[in-house]
């Protein structure tokens, strides 16, 4: 069993990366990723000037994290000296790099080349800051943006999208012809923790970028969608907390995928732990190489005009016994249920199978062919 | 055999191999170690190797600007010695009060004092002159445009592009007669303000507005705005090409009782700390002047440290700036950053 890949021409050990982001924010916490066995670790992306750290920077929300931080808080010529301390072994680096403008992006690649990265990530729609507008839209400025980094250096390029970039197939198609080889998706979206109702404010003073589980399945549906719209390779990104996600994303055609905020939530031994679990599920399930799921999820998606609609209705099965629960009279917008004999009965002329009473409580419910 | 090759070789960076050159102390001894063990195998010497070590190095650069007078000069000093110290260098400041001869003094000393590279900002050579001046092949970079250093190696802000995206959120904020200030001082940079400031009044099918040159300075703008009130020349909003001229008018139009921006929109360039202390708050652009300053010394050491590398293409990188809107031409929401 192996879970070796490729990956933007880089022959990769496994297909779990570290993305870009505080946790790659220098020699010693990108050596931590690979001592934990990443593929490759995407650096804190690297620009001409150095960012800010705010301080409080990094909010909270269940599983999910908003983050503040725009770019590396270190200087080019620090990242030179970084670069010297970090033992690569049989990991890959990948540094993401951000510039405003063509020349500037040119320039910066040059730069991480020359320090050894093995390819770039470029940062183009981070939702943090001022930026440019056309970047969103414009699929002839983007082309020219990321062709600029192509051509300046020998090292292949993948480009980091934001999920409003990665739904147009324009904007795909542009960096296609670019010359890049991989599509990073998605970045995190631009959001807000909330207000505090009683002081009237904003719990966060700017917008953050919103990453977690929450924004998994998000994701998973522009990893698909892009998939179909692309040959890029891949790499997916957003709320990957475990080897089920791994497999979610590889399923629906992603090369390799990027583990963000998990690891600042978890530490660097999720890493590992996501690495063993793979394997172990992949050794379970007979699989000789990773490769074999790459995309067999796609094939169960169907376009939503070509959905045959099967006359399936909801039934009521024994398995009731709390007589208090009425969630699934109130689930039911189509009135099809109704309480009898202190037991929920369904109206099969009204019934329309939608199926959410089955997901409410399946002890009760069951949808079955009429 | 050349460092790219040498670096395949020895499995580090090309950037490792170029350290090992320049600044061995600073690389892992094993890595030096082995780096030179791959470069005497493949018997590698860099033609320029032994140029450096017989040249001693005075590890100092110059930076030569038109003044020190302007925070955005200022920022641009930091931006040139934050990354020169960073390579253990000092920084000789040459300020030429915007004077060709003064200029062409620094340049003499700075070939007779041995200086590593220089960094001209606004410079006012012509071409024999620069010719000249290269023939000492003292690394060089510009800062700026100029049809003169064409081809050479230089970065700007884009000026034109600020200049036009500054004039087109006057006009998206319903302003018409729209009129431009400018430092009349200013040669290198004006042509481009101008035509950018043109090219949005055109694209959106506007009426041009007055050019008027003046000092740049809280006096220029305020005397400037005091003619153009008692000649009744008064257009409704008034884009300046720095700050200082933009204050100016402002402490004229609060003089003679006239709202801003309800009559008179201002937009000032440079994005002083000073726009967010004026009552309402000035609209400007924000030049990235130090990130300037750091790429030109970038640029330079890439050269200095490597010339083997640098010499294949000249290199011209543009940066942009930002229009940091807020209250000054009508604007009323709160966030509204554009790039």
């Amino acid at each position: 069993m192996t879970l070796t890949t490729n990956f933007l021409g880089l022959p990769l050990k496994n297909p779990i990366l570290v993305a870009s982001g505080p946790w790659s924010r220098n020699a010693s916490s990108i050596q931590k990723s690979i001592d934990a066995g990443a593929g490759a670790v995407v650096t804190e992306t690297i620009a001409l000037e150095t960012g800010v750290n705010i301080r409080p920077r990094i909010f909270k929300n269940n599983g999910s994290l908003f983050n503040t931080m725009l770019y590396s808080s270190l200087a080019l010529e620090q990242w030179e000296n970084e670069f010297e301390l970090i033992d690569k072994k049989d990991s890959h680096i990948i540094c993401s790099i951000w510039g405003a403008s063509p020349s500037e992006i040119s320039y910066v690649a040059t730069k991480v080349e020359r320090m050894g990265a093995d390819a770039i990530e470029l940062s183009i729609s981070a939702p943090i800051g001022a930026k440019n507008e056309n970047f969103f839209t414009n699929p002839n400025d983007i082309n020219k943006f990321v062709n600029a980094a192509v051509k300046s250096v020998n090292i292949p390029i993948t480009v980091k999208l934001s999920y409003n970039a990665s739904l147009s197939s324009s904007i795909a198609s542009s960096i296609e012809r670019a010359g890049a080889l991989g599509i990073s998706a998605i970045d995190s979206l631009k959001a807000l923790q909330g207000v505090d109702i009683e002081s009237q404010k904003s719990l966060m003073p700017t917008y953050g970028g919103y990453t977690g589980e929450h924004i998994r399945p998000i994701s998973l549906a522009t990893i698909a969608t892009l998939a179909q719209f692309t040959s890029c390779e891949l790499s997916g990104i957003g709320g990957i907390n475990n080897f089920k996600n791994v497999l979610e994303y590889i399923m629906l055609g992603a090369s390799t995928i990027q583990i963000a905020s998990a690891i600042n939530l978890n530490g660097y031994g999720l890493i590992s732990q996501t690495i063993n679990q793979l394997e172990n599920w992949l050794i379970e399930h007979s699989y000789n190489n990773i490769n074999d799921i790459k995309g067999v999820a796609l094939k169960s998606l169907v376009p939503y005009e070509d959905i045959p609609v099967k006359n399936l209705k909801s039934r009521v099965l024994d398995g009731c016994t709390d007589v208090d629960c009425a969630k699934c009279y109130s689930c039911c917008i189509y009135d099809a249920i109704i309480k009898e004999d202190n037991k929920p009965k369904v109206i099969k002329e009204l019934c329309t199978g939608c199926g959410l009473c089955v997901q409410m409580c399946s002890k009760c419910f069951e949808l079955v062919w009429e | 055999m050349n460092i790219k090759e040498i670096a395949k070789k020895a499995g580090v960076s090309v950037a490792t191999v170029s350290r090992v050159l320049n600044h061995p102390e600073v690389v892992q001894p094993e890595t030096r170690e082995h780096v030179l063990k791959v470069m005497k195998e493949f018997n590698y010497t860099p033609n320029w190797f032994a140029r450096s070590l017989n040249l001693n190095r005075t590890h100092t650069i110059a930076l030569m600007i038109p003044t020190v007078e302007k925070t955005s000069y200022q920022q641009i000093v930091s931006g040139v010695e934050q990354v020169a110290i960073r390579k253990k260098y000092a920084t000789l400041l040459c300020n030429t009060h915007n004077d060709l001869k003064t200029e062409l003094n620094y340049l003499d000393m700075i070939i007779n004092r041995k200086i590593d590279g220089i960094i001209l900002y606004s410079s006012n050579l012509n071409r024999e002159q620069l010719d000249k001046f290269k023939a000492n092949k003292t690394p060089l970079i510009f800062i700026g445009k100029n049809d003169v250093f064409k081809n050479e190696n230089s970065c700007y802000i884009n000026f034109e592009e600020s200049a036009f995206k500054m004039t087109k959120h006057l006009i998206e904020m319903n302003h018409t007669n729209i009129d431009l200030a400018i430092d009349e001082s200013s040669k290198q940079t004006n042509e481009y303000f101008v035509k950018g400031y043109k090219d949005a009044i055109t694209s959106l099918n506007e009426n041009m507005g007055k050019i008027h040159y003046c000092e740049s300075s809280i006096e220029g703008g305020y005397l400037l705005t005091k003619k153009l009130i008692h000649k009744k020349e008064l257009p409704m909003a008034i884009f300046s090409s720095d700050d200082e001229i933009a204050f100016g008018i402002m402490k004229a139009a609060r003089e003679e009782k006239i709202d801003i921006p309800s009559r008179l929109a201002i937009a000032g360039f440079s994005d002083s700390p000073m726009c967010t202390l004026v009552t309402p708050e000035l609209t400007s652009v924000e030049q990235p002047s130090k990130k300037l300053g750091m790429v030109a010394a970038r640029m330079l050491f890439d050269i200095i440290e490597d010339e083997e590398l640098a010499l294949d293409t000249t290199h011209e990188i543009v940066l942009q700036s930002t229009i940091k809107i807020r209250q000054s031409c009508g604007n009323r929401k709160r966030i509204y950053e554009l790039f």
